[in-house]
């Protein structure tokens, strides 16, 4: 007898049921905020025949996901047809609503897995009451969006006891803008933490006691903390560093004052296997940028391995945007990035850059880089020295983007220049030895420009270096006609000379 | 004395197929039969599974046979997690292009053999089938009868009504 869909086993019905939902995997990685994910989207095909509805009502693991809105018939009948199945409830309604639809899940609450809170502003918070002295014995996830940070009287502010004792299964903690108990016996047994804008609970912890719990969190995989270190004591001058291995860590993303992050990766020792992201948010413009991407890191970076691994870095250096240095390594998505903010109120970002490329090159010596891509006004860049500098770090560069490339003139002049002596060397080295690939887009065309390339082109050949393989230049305008006509043939520098208008 | 690292197969319908057992192995009732006979000369016998759909299991199993250290790997979010988020490439979805008595016998087939990731891709590609469909267009599709009471009907549109204003 042939096998159709409603002779399937229940079990088979049940799953096909369940993949009918949107997929809910990594819930961890949307942020704190809790999104609406139409969990009960299976619920149309219990109208297609009285089989499928009785394997849905016979069902617990369907209804057990709730989105919760302003109507409560769903919750109802949801939490009869899960029986004694644990609950996964994702508030989406208006805080005003969420006592009435506490009450109705306070004798349920100890088969609540996951509880996500509508984001709220603090003077919701206190609709919470109902809860907050009860014990979740089966609790593995907690989320707490607060909004509108409003001067607080810290009471008010702590919106839960965080203790084993009342969430003795708690695993995945988000909050945002709430007064966190920082201690170890709350956080030791974490394994995602996300922290935005909270504050630790008063006495405010030492950068020493911060780091202690930060030791005892062993059990951590993912580890955000967003204006979190810098609220807690800064590092007095008698601390000494440490080196905390968090052997289970798998992300990190720390966004604070630039010197707070570089004291958080001073004392724990980031393993290579870690997705790194240090976004830094400079408080005033000043110091901090002198020292460029140097500013997120301590004075010797060896807590941070990931960064003598990579072998290509792209850096994206804007007037608008944020200054970002991101790190790519074969087979890995995007292991490490360093980003200060520009959403600081200044408009002057570009006349860092020369620093910052400069500080790069510095915090990446050693690094075996095959692929360096610079995304930025090269005019900002005043100095062929910045490019030297630049140049001078990575021996190993096979392969050099540049766009926009704007007047190339300086990047040529670094070609062709040779890197200081250094203190193991005295002697000078050309730059790039092994480039084989450049390539420049939205270039502009000043007529001295093909001669300076032709003579950094020669300049090379006469050092015996390889010639290039491939040199794409993309110019505005009519500036690739022009170059054409001027540069002539170079194909005893170059392999493959693409010189074409920009898109 | 046969090459120890294969066996033979026997569909319901006499056909006989010789595999890898590391192939076979991703299987769980195969996996055990194969552990509990030890070294064997002997054919096992898949009493529910005709040749057709055994042939289409085999080569599932010989494409995704690197799959099977992840796909028995520890999972920290349990079988309820897997079992909502299965993957399905390309290939997957070429090998599922078949009628649809076939493709529901392969399901029933892997669930029997408890081939965890044959059971979950085929269930998925059903699922899809059916997404963004009214019951009535997916009675259609699968040729189910509409079985209820003008009673039950009146419930069930309620129930929607309650789903759909959360």
């Amino acid at each position: 007898m042939a096998i159709t869909i409603d002779t399937l086993p229940n079990e088979i019905l049940v799953k096909i049921f369940v993949l009918h939902q949107p997929p809910r995997i990594k819930d961890h990685d949307r942020g704190t905020k809790p999104e609406w994910r139409d969990a009960c989207a299976w619920a149309p095909l219990m109208g297609v025949c009285r089989l499928w509805r009785t394997v849905a009502l016979e069902t617990p693991l369907l209804w057990q996901v709730i989105d919760v809105g302003k109507n409560t018939n769903w919750l109802e009948l949801a939490i009869v047809r899960t029986r004694d199945a644990v609950l996964e409830l994702y508030f989406h309604s208006h805080p005003t609503g969420v006592e009435a639809l506490l009450m109705l899940i306070m004798p349920h609450i100890h088969r609540v897995r996951k509880l996500l809170i509508p984001p709220m502003s603090l003077v919701y918070l206190s609709l919470l009451s109902s809860i907050q002295n009860e014990t979740f014995p089966v609790l593995d996830e907690l989320r707490l969006w607060v909004d509108e940070p409003q001067e607080p009287r810290v009471a008010e502010y702590v919106p839960f006891d965080l203790s084993p004792r009342r969430f003795p299964a708690l695993h995945i903690l988000h909050l945002q803008k709430a007064v966190v108990p920082w201690t170890a016996a709350t956080m030791s047994r974490l394994r995602y933490l996300s922290l935005n804008s909270c504050s630790p609970l008063e006495p405010i912890p030492s950068f020493r006691q911060f780091l202690d719990v930060i030791e005892a969190c062993t059990e951590l995989e993912e580890l955000e903390l967003h204006h979190f270190i810098s609220r807690c004591a800064s590092p007095s001058l008698h601390d000494s560093t440490r080196t905390i291995r968090l052997p289970k860590l798998r992300e990190l993303v720390l966004g604070d004052a630039p010197d707070s992050i570089a004291h958080f990766i001073a004392n724990v020792y980031i393993q290579e296997t870690v997705t790194v992201r240090l976004e830094g948010w400079p408080a005033i413009i000043g110091d901090e940028l002198q020292q460029g991407f140097q500013s997120l890191l301590p004075r010797h970076a060896s807590h941070l391995p990931v960064l003598r691994t990579l072998t290509e870095v792209w850096i994206t250096l804007t007037i608008e945007d944020d200054q970002e240095i991101i790190g790519v390594v074969p087979r890995r998505s995007l292991p490490l990035t360093l980003s200060l903010s520009t959403k600081v109120d200044y408009t002057g970002w570009w006349s860092y850059h020369s620093t910052m490329l400069t500080e790069f090159a510095i915090l990446s010596q050693d690094v075996r880089l095959q692929t360096l891509k610079v995304f930025l006004e090269p005019i900002n860049i005043q100095s062929v020295q910045t490019w030297i500098e630049l140049f001078a770090a990575f021996p190993t560069l096979r392969h050099l983007e540049i766009d926009p490339g704007g007047d190339p003139v300086h990047v040529f002049m670094a070609l062709s220049s040779f890197s200081a002596p250094t203190e193991g060397s005295q002697l000078s080295r050309p730059l790039c030895p092994n480039l084989r690939r450049l390539e420049m887009d939205y270039l502009e065309f000043p007529e001295r420009q093909h001669r300076l390339m032709l003579i950094a082109l020669r300049k090379r050949a006469a050092l015996g270096i390889p010639k290039l393989e491939y040199v794409g230049l993309r110019y505005n305008e009519d500036g690739a006609r022009k170059m054409r006509a001027l540069v002539g043939d170079i194909s005893d520098y170059v392999t493959v000379f693409d010189c074409s208008s920009s898109l | 004395m046969g090459d120890s690292n294969r066996l033979t197969l026997v569909a319901s319908d006499g056909g006989k197929f010789v595999v890898d057992k590391e192939v076979v192995q991703m299987s769980v009732l195969l996996k055990n039969m194969i552990e509990d006979l030890g070294e064997t000369d002997e054919s096992i016998p898949i009493p529910n599974v005709t040749s057709p759909v055994l042939t289409k299991v085999i080569e599932f199993c010989e494409n995704h046979r690197t799959d099977a250290a992840r796909t028995d790997g520890p999972n920290v979010d349990g079988d309820d997690a897997r079992m909502r988020t299965a993957v399905v490439s390309d290939w997957d979805r070429q090998f599922f292009d078949v009628d649809q008595d076939l493709m529901f016998e392969i399901i029933v087939a892997a669930n029997y053999l408890d081939i965890k990731s044959l059971v979950d891709v085929g269930c998925k590609v059903v699922a899809d089938m059916i997404k963004g469909k009214s019951p009535q267009e997916i009675r259609d599709l699968f040729d189910i009868v509409n079985d209820f009471s003008p009673e039950e009907e009146a419930a069930l549109r309620k129930e929607n009504e309650w789903a759909n204003d959360r």
